[in-house]
């Protein structure tokens, strides 16, 4: 089943194509890889899904519903997330908040139902509580659940951004370079946990730099270059692409 | 025997105003502090509200020099003697309010969806704009007589010192309310939601929030509690005159939330506490100490310079202000609907 079919897809900032006609798609329950070289358009591509930027031509449809041109709440409605390639946290929240505040369609986020103070609007608090302290526990992040975001290291905010977007329960999860900067260990850690994930469901769509990542972990692999895709297919058969080799992984 | 005038001084000269300007400090917080939006024109959401609620509270006099002729709605309450004034204070009161949001919502709607500069630019020019408008709208405002002998809900009569208590402590009565609900709100998720689009506004819509509209809500309430403590204003001096409202009350209105604790809904009413106490002192540490005529004007620019220092000194050594923002934001409240 196709799950992101992103279909003749460019944008343009001033003069330059960030992304060039860009066709392609991703299959639910899949790990998909997007490599390129810097500048092919990978991130941008990133925005575009989930909204924060709208294509200038092309279609981006999600589960069957045309997504394009929708702001991002309501493409987050329909259970896409990303992550970000440097992490976003909110500084002064602390790890715990920032986890929580970041769920979807939370009833106390009205400001008329938080002054109502109904019951069944802090069950669901307590709840979404609950499953963040659950979500921190299995990203090793507990014992620094209140403690502001600010203080956490570069490696910490990353597995942060994770927890962010599981705690959304999205079906699609686009992750912007979820090792990048991360020690070895804790990026064994991160891809187990993607792998459990997507073994309970969940489809990955992700950035990465790393070619061990992609080549031994992705079942497609996805090549960006200059805003547009060059190669598609199974790691084996897209390390052998002769376009992959000139422009990215080099002879 | 406790000296009445003092009690008649201190509640007209400090806690009420105290009281007042801790309302629209706590909008102001609500803007800056928890969804850091810039408001430089609190003076004019300020200034609508006390013309508001003075028209709605006074009788209608004749035109011609010092007496004006403005609306008269107050007769629209006469059905309700003798509490004419009380319902009419009620109703100019939230009239205040809604009219302030409004404006604040017709501010909001085209700049929130910008760069955070055009919400303070706006917001400069509508400060600007109110109080000329204010000043020259003569048949409705009094141009620049103001509007006159505005009356309180609860007067005594000659003892001046009850009337004075009572509206400092309706005032406060007021201000109780008002945190009981802003902090209520900002504990809620909805705070928290605030607190990320002010940390963050890309991550924020990114996560899937509605950063417009959450903005939106937080400018317009902010707005809507500015206008309804300047009818609290109006009542308080019983005139209400286009001077008052200059962007200097918007300056000390930023003083009170950043001196207080940005952030902290109980930090700014400290703040609007401290401001008006500096300047309650400025006005009678001439009779208290029995100082020469010599300080009689120098003595409110020592205020200035105080202030200023006082500014310079907390960016120093306290820059998160007097009671800084708790560091945790979401508290479980009371629950009031629905069992456990």
């Amino acid at each position: 089943m196709l799950l992101l079919e992103v279909d003749g897809v460019s944008k343009s900032f001033g003069g330059i194509r960030a992304v060039d006609k860009c066709t392609l798609e991703v299959e639910a329950g899949s790990i998909v890889g997007l490599i390129g070289p810097n500048g092919a358009g990978k991130s941008t591509l990133f925005n575009l899904v989930i909204g924060t930027y709208s294509p200038d031509v092309g279609r981006i449809v999600f589960r069957d519903e045309r997504i394009d041109g929708m702001p991002p709440y309501e493409i987050v409605e329909r259970g896409l997330a990303k992550t970000f390639q440097i992490p976003r946290e909110f500084r002064s929240l602390t790890v715990l908040e920032n986890v929580m505040v970041s769920a979807r369609g939370e009833p106390g986020e009205s400001p008329v139902l938080s002054l109502l103070g109904l019951r069944r609007v802090w069950r669901r608090e307590e709840e979404l509580e609950r499953k963040s302290r659950d979500l921190l526990a299995l990203i090793g992040l507990s014992e620094l659940a209140d403690e502001p975001a600010r203080n956490l290291s570069g490696g910490q905010k990353k597995l942060l951004e994770l927890a962010r977007v599981l705690v959304m329960d999205p079906s699609l999860i686009l992750l912007d370079e979820p090792v990048a900067g991360v020690n070895p260990t804790l990026s064994l850690k991160i891809l187990s946990l993607i792998e459990d994930l997507r073994k309970s469901g969940k489809t990955f769509f992700l950035i990465e730099h790393d070619m061990n990542v992609v080549f031994n972990r992705c079942d497609r692999v996805i090549v960006m270059h200059q805003g547009r895709v060059i190669a598609e297919g199974k790691p084996a058969e897209v390390r052998a692409h002769p376009a992959v080799l000139e422009s990215y992984l080099g002879g | 025997m406790v000296d009445l005038s003092l009690v008649t001084d201190l509640s007209r000269a400090w806690i009420a105003p105290a009281f007042i300007f801790a309302i629209v400090a706590l909008g102001l917080n609500l803007q800056w502090g928890h969804a850091g939006l810039f408001n430089a024109g609190v003076a004019g959401f300020f200034g609508i509200g006390a013309y508001i609620g003075a028209i709605f509270t006074t009788p209608a006099i004749g035109p011609g020099p010092g007496g004006p002729g403005h609306l008269g709605l107050v007769s629209l309450f006469a059905i309700f003697t003798p509490y004419t004034v009380l319902i009419a204070f009620l109703v100019g009161g939230i009239a205040a309010m809604v009219v302030s949001g409004l404006v604040g919502l017709l501010i909001a709607i085209p700049t929130l969806r910008l760069r955070a500069d055009y919400l303070a630019i706006a917001t400069l020019a509508l400060g600007a704009i109110a109080v000329e408008s204010i000043r020259n709208s003569d048949p409705v405002t009094g141009g620049v007589y103001g509007i006159l002998r505005i009356p309180r809900p609860w007067e005594f009569g000659q003892d001046v010192w009850r009337t004075e208590l009572a509206y400092a402590i309706t005032a406060g009565v007021i201000v109780l309310l008002v945190f009981f609900l802003i902090q209520r709100a900002t504990r809620a998720p909805w705070g928290r939601a605030l607190k990320a689009i002010r940390e963050d506004e890309d991550a924020a819509l990114a996560l899937g929030k509605n950063t417009y509209f959450l903005k939106l809500q937080a400018f317009v309430i902010g707005a809507a509690l500015m206008g309804g403590a300047g009818a609290l204003f109006a009542g308080l001096l019983r005139v209400a005159v286009p001077d008052s409202f200059t962007p200097a009350l918007t300056f000390s209105i930023w003083t009170m939330v950043i001196v207080g604790g940005s952030g902290n809904n109980k930090g700014v009413i400290v703040g609007a506490f401290a401001l008006t106490f500096l300047e309650y002192f400025t006005l009678r540490a001439k009779d208290w100490f029995n100082l020469s005529s010599f300080w009689d004007i120098r003595i409110f620019y020592l205020r200035l310079i105080a202030i200023g220092l006082l500014l310079i000194a907390l960016i120093l050594f306290r820059p998160a202000g007097l009671v800084p923002e708790p560091r945790k934001v979401t508290k479980k409240p009371w629950i009031l609907f629905g069992s456990r």
